[in-house]
């Protein structure tokens, strides 16, 4: 099975911005989806608001779009009624940052057998380039135009203190290891969280100097850092994420057992 | 085999110009009929002589995977 025959072709081109990275965050999904060669009509996409939101729409498979921020409640929903499902969570960062937080914790707390990718592009991109609560400190949006005041959520660490199984970042430019990490975290037991640091032109770039996709490209590709190194550097590595640098990577793996199995549910 | 760009979903955003290692895309010049300036392939030796000298039998595909409009695929030719 190519990657290609899972996209419904016929609502081609999509409704995202030249440049925008959720297609990059697509193939890199469906190519280790193809890859891993799970079944599409035992898998489930969930998806919260937002322009993430859009891309179970463009998949031959079912999929739920649901209430602003809670895609992990109605995803572990789906798991609990029949956990036979694979459930594939896609979200957003103001989805799963902001109003779905609680959902977010809980659901890595709680361990529910989970995959989520969440799109990362640091800024309410459909609604109009409102700060988000993973803005870097001191960038420009529609509604900060002196400049954030306020230090982002790092939600990759938020996710490894609240327990996820298997924790894991990287930036649209990482198209390689991105796929090998989302193959990995589809075949884990128990909640896999891949967080995708995307670029999004139209809103981020264009209020912070970078006018085309491609300059913001290459600003997520000079600022991110290896996890490995982070940790060697002289400068906390809490700092970097906040002033401005990616650390990429794999965060940790853990083998608990998942919450279908603890709680015993019949098949 | 050549990469080939689907000139009705290219939206111009230039990424694979950015991306691919050889550089085998070079920035379009004439608008499709979609108004986008779409790039153009330059060199496809190149990017069958990387190929060969890493010597993998996989084909390094970067642009078919950051592609965000699917425009980019590989002909049978």
């Amino acid at each position: 099975m190519k990657f290609f025959d899972l996209y419904r072709k016929d609502r081609w081109p999509h409704m995202f911005c030249p440049g925008c990275g959720i297609g990059t965050a697509m193939n890199c999904f469906f190519r280790a989806f193809a890859e891993s060669r799970l079944n599409q009509d035992k898998t489930v996409f969930v998806s919260g608001i937002g322009c993430s939101g859009r891309i179970p729409s463009y998949i031959l498979a079912d999929s739920l779009h649901t209430t602003h921020g809670r895609p992990i409640a109605f995803a572990g929903g789906i798991k609990l009624a029949n956990p036979e499902l694979k459930v594939v969570v896609f979200t957003g960062d103001g989805d799963l940052g902001a109003i779905g937080g609680n959902h977010f914790i809980n659901g890595c707390r709680r361990n529910i057998d989970l995959t989520v990718i969440c799109i990362n592009n640091y800024i309410y991109g459909m609604t109009g380039g409102q700060v988000s609560t993973t803005t870097p400190f001191g960038y420009y949006t529609s509604t900060t135009p002196y400049g954030n005041k306020e230090y982002p959520f790092d939600l990759s660490e938020v996710a490894v203190a609240a327990g996820a199984n298997y924790v894991t970042r990287w930036t649209t430019y990482h198209v390689k290891s991105l796929t090998k990490s989302i193959k990995k975290a589809l075949v884990k037991d128990g909640f896999s969280f891949v967080e995708i640091v995307s670029q999004c032109p139209t809103q981020f770039g264009r209020r912070n100097d970078m006018i085309s996709a491609r300059q913001v490209f290459e600003w997520l590709k000079k600022n991110s850092v290896l996890h490995k190194k982070a940790h060697t550097l002289v400068e906390d590595h809490l700092d970097l994420n906040l002033m401005g640098k990616i650390t990429v990577g794999e965060f940790v793996e853990r083998n608990r057992e998942a919450y279908t199995k603890v709680i015993g549910v019949r098949k | 085999m050549v990469t080939v760009i689907n000139s009705d979903y290219c939206k111009g955003c230039n990424l694979c110009v950015v991306t691919c290692p050889v550089k085998v895309y070079k920035e379009g010049d004439k608008p499709s009929s979609r108004g986008y300036f779409v790039p153009k392939i330059v060199n496809v030796e190149k990017c069958m002589d990387y190929k060969r000298k890493k010597g993998e039998k996989k084909k390094c595909e970067l642009c078919v995977l950051v592609c965000p409009d699917q425009a980019i695929s590989w002909s049978n030719e």
